[in-house]
């Protein structure tokens, strides 16, 4: 069975790069655009690593992050926060918030499997 | 990624930042009435930080590091530490339009700023408190492999440590990566613990790692973790001995492992589990680049690069069965040269790698295809591909059934059999109703499309001119067919501009009216039956229709005689007649007299209509009726004067029988009342010139036909029902034929010629018609 993951991104285009990478690596890959997408794509089905963008409308990736982190199935759940903010501010909202990591845009594809290959090891 | 991927990656970001500068010029533009508003600043910056994220990892990056300058002013504002200016809205408008620019440039992109890059620059630098900072984090740390180093490695979670999604065996299982290691669990703390909670951490470890890769691999694996969790990282010295052996050791390891898996992953290949497969190819060949890497093998890296190549050329479902023995040449050849530092394994991989960049003509052709495409949405092209596939099976039993007639050859057809027959030919067909309609239904596309590009014209006219004037948009979801969104911009912009610059008056001159000193401009759009209505409402100072008639008389347009038959409505057509321009004096936006005639050649091309209304000192509006859809149109079979042809139903209000004795002569003008009104009349026959045949018919079939100008009836000789058509414009000689708007071929591939009803009234000699009698009372 591939490893399921769920891309967060309002941008078609970053969705694109990522599934265009990890899929070719093995990897099921589902899309939403927001992160109220995300909320519910991620409560009807089971995924073993959530990529969510922070900056997005609707709902942003940090809430996301908490509003899952609140469902049972989620409480382990890799969760890695995309952005262009690598400010440190964000990075201690995020673990706080209980992010499992993050990858800063913009990144070569090899970046973005090593992070989903490092977080997805067990 | 490939250099196919770069290009599909860069037409979707073209699509994206398309979207995205729309927006944002529209974001602009409301954030310019409305400077403080946090939604919409907001906005601006979302759009501004996608485009840059995105567009840096497409490869645009001149246009990311262009738009982080410009996002910084509006990371500046969204902090509060800068307030938006008109200026500041003007010089990001301009950098939409430089962007623009940019992403025609692509990733062609050279290191000459565009003139308009450094004006925007420029213009923005005051409001920035520094300037030298470039987008983006670049490329990937690229460090050289140094020798082997030994490290001591002290890991301490964090007891919450499961709550961040990680796993800690899972950074000591990625240690293993490194190199050989030693590992100690000290469990002292899990003993102690009580009450125990079996959702913390209590172990802690001691890990001993010998590695070629430096210390900022290390590192990196607690890269996530380190700020929570206790982490030491030291330096050990290894013995040289141990240094050499382990590490030949450990390529020989690696690399068997990656062909062990390469072998397994062809043999799931071969069995038909092809993607899981590839897969696992994929991930072996990448073990074994890093292993070669790793090595400081160059050669045995290229050869294992060559077999990841081939891998994902076949993931991206290009080359053909041929595969398979190609990359197990590959794989060969990477195996001589991991086994040999000196063997020519190189030169052996010529065949496959010349046979692999055969493929790549192929996914340019159809990276060019897709320069043309329109985007739709999946749920409509997913209900195409059932419905075809549907169509399929069902076209499938009609061969079936024709078998089973042949087998019982000689026996008298049984009447279930020729209804089996009929249902099976009636699903095709409904079939090939419901897949016509949803071919459509991809081709219709909203009017957004075009509308939004007005905000920005009105708000630029307004600004140089110096008018207030607001747009206010409405029906922007109305969809039209491709088509016509592609030909209507152009027509729109011409009437819009007009009415923003010759419309609506200067501020002095409306106030001197006792009007609004705020101009206002109405675009909107709503379906009408099967015509879709776009409008142009000014309030502006509106058509004068005596001026219009002499300046086209001093223009030599038209003769005197010519403009003193004409009403209202056809003198405000003036002025969309080519060659023709009310103003005296010529501003840069409009009134070369150029302009206003494409908006009726084009919505003539598109079989649309246009009305004008106005009203001297209150406004003027523009009302353009089209076909929502171009392709397929419903149509009603006559026969006049033993021919055939067809009317559109859309312009067809109803059909109906009249008493002969009904029709009467007034004025010249024969007319009738049907159901309550009354219409003039025309026959056919008499207008297409068919000789007509004497009707002893005491009724007369008549067609209400409505049109711009107003209804009139259209008597044929029989009505022969409804069909469907494919309107192919006349050409040639034929193209001129005003009574005519095409050809259609029918269904059984006859060809008809399709009646303009729209225009057939008008076309009459004046003397017997008039526009303005259309509803005369009847007298009695």
């Amino acid at each position: 069975m591939p490893k399921r993951i769920l891309a967060v991104d309002d941008s078609a285009t970053m969705r694109q790069l990522v599934k265009m990478t990890l899929s070719r690596a093995g990897y099921e890959i589902v899309e939403a655009e927001d992160g109220s997408k995300g909320l519910e794509k991620a409560s009807a089905e089971a995924f073993d690593l959530v990529l969510s963008d922070i900056n997005m409308p609707v709902m942003t990736g940090l809430d996301l992050l908490r509003s899952l982190r609140k469902l049972p199935q989620y409480r382990f759940t890799p969760i890695v926060l995309v952005t262009t903010e690598s400010q440190a501010e964000k990075k201690q909202e995020g673990k706080a918030a209980g992010a499992t990591g993050w990858i800063v845009k913009p990144f070569e594809p090899e970046q973005l499997l090593a992070v989903v290959t490092k977080v997805l090891r067990c | 990624m490939d250099s196919g991927d770069l290009e599909q990656l860069q037409a979707s970001f073209r699509h994206e930042a398309d979207d995205l500068l729309t927006d944002l010029g529209g974001a602009l533009l409301l954030l310019e009435l409305d400077p403080r508003n946090v939604e919409v600043i907001n906005r601006v910056f979302r759009a501004m930080h996608t485009l840059k994220g995105s567009g840096a990892s497409a490869g645009f990056r001149r246009l990311a590091s262009f738009v982080h300058h410009v996002e910084e002013v509006f990371n500046r504002i969204r902090n509060q530490q800068l307030e938006t200016t008109p200026e500041l809205i003007d010089a990001t408008l301009k950098a939409c339009d430089c962007c623009v620019m940019l992403l025609e440039l692509g990733s062609t992109e050279s290191d000459t700023p565009l003139p308009l890059e450094t004006e925007v620059l420029a213009a923005i630098r005051p409001f920035l408190p520094e300037m030298d900072k470039a987008a983006g984090n670049g490329k990937p740390e690229k460090t050289a492999s140094g020798g082997l180093a030994r490290y001591k490695i002290g890991f301490k979670p964090n007891r919450e440590i499961f709550f961040s999604g990680t796993d800690p065996a899972s950074l000591l299982l990625e240690l293993t990566d490194l190199g050989e290691m030693e590992i100690h669990c000290d469990a002292s703390d899990l003993l102690a613990a009580d009450p125990f909670d079996p959702e913390q951490c209590y172990l802690r470890w001691e890990v001993h790692v010998e590695t070629t890769e430096p210390e900022t691999k290390v590192r990196g694996v607690f890269q996530f973790v380190e700020e929570d969790c206790g982490v030491s990282i030291e330096r050990e010295e290894p013995s040289a001995a141990a240094q050499s052996e382990s590490k030949a050791a450990r390529f020989r390891g690696a690399t068997q492992q990656a062909f062990t898996a390469l072998g397994f992953a062809l043999d799931q290949f071969q069995s038909g589990d092809e993607n899981p497969g590839l897969a696992t190819a994929h991930r072996a060949a990448q073990t074994l680049i890093s292993a070669c890497k790793a090595h400081g093998h160059a050669r045995a890296t290229t050869a294992a690069h060559q077999v990841l190549d081939a891998v994902i050329t076949q993931q991206g479902g290009t080359l053909d069965g041929g595969w398979l023995p190609k990359v197990k040449l590959l794989i060969e050849a990477a195996r001589l040269a991991v086994d040999s530092p000196a063997a020519q394994a190189v030169t052996s991989l010529q065949p496959a790698s010349t046979a692999a960049a055969e493929t790549l003509p192929a996914v340019e052709a159809a990276t060019a295809a897709a320069a043309s495409s329109i985007r739709v949405d999946s749920a409509k092209l997913d209900a195409l591909m059932r419905l075809a596939g549907e169509l399929l099976v069902a076209r499938g039993a009609l061969p079936a059934f024709a078998e089973r007639v042949e087998r019982i050859a000689g026996e008298p057809s049984p009447k279930s059999m020729a209804k089996e027959m009929r249902d099976a030919a009636a699903k095709v067909s409904r079939l090939a109703d419901d897949l016509q309609a949803t071919v459509m239904s991809i081709r219709m596309m909203p009017v957004r499309q075009v509308f939004q590009r007005f905000p920005r014209l009105v708000r630029d006219i307004a600004r140089n001119l110096d008018k207030n004037i607001e747009l206010h948009v409405s029906g922007e979801e109305t969809e039209l067919d491709k088509t016509v969104i592609d030909s209507i911009g152009d027509p729109l912009t011409h009437i819009i501009r007009n009415a923003a610059d010759h419309g609506i008056e200067s501020k002095a001159d409306r106030a001197q009216k006792g009007k609004s000193l705020v101009g206002r401009i109405d675009l909107s759009a709503f379906t009408q039956g099967s015509n879709v209505v776009i409008e142009v409402k000014d309030d502006g100072k509106g058509l004068d229709a005596e001026k219009l008639k002499r300046r086209a008389v001093e223009k030599n347009l038209l003769t005197e005689s010519a403009v003193a038959a004409m009403d209202e409505e056809a003198a405000f057509k003036i002025i969309l007649a080519a060659g023709f321009s009310t103003i005296d004096k010529v501003t840069d936006l409009s009134g070369r007299g150029v302009g206003m005639d494409v908006v009726r050649t084009s919505v003539e091309a598109l079989h649309g209509a246009i009305h004008i209304t106005s009203e001297v000192g209150k406004g003027t509006s523009f009302r353009i009726e089209l076909p929502a859809s171009l392709l397929v149109s419903k149509a009603i079979r006559v026969a006049v004067s033993g021919h055939e042809v067809v009317l559109p139903i859309d312009t067809i209000r109803n059909m109906v029988k009249i008493p002969k004795s009904v029709v009467r002569r007034v004025q010249g003008q024969q007319i009738a009342p049907v159901r309550g009104a009354v219409f003039p009349m025309l026959w056919l026959a008499h207008a297409l010139s068919f000789e007509r045949v004497e009707e002893r018919r005491a009724e007369l079939a008549v067609a209400i036909i409505e049109t711009a100008s107003g209804p009139y009836g259209l008597v044929v000789d029989h009505f022969l029902g409804e069909v469907e058509i494919v309107v192919k414009p006349l050409s040639g000689v034929l193209a001129k034929v005003q009574e005519y708007i095409g050809a259609a071929i029918m269904g059984d591939g006859k060809t008809v010629l399709v009646v303009n009803t729209e225009k057939l009234f008008s076309l009459q000699p004046p003397a017997e018609t008039s526009q303005n009698d259309f509803q005369v009372g009847l007298p009695g």
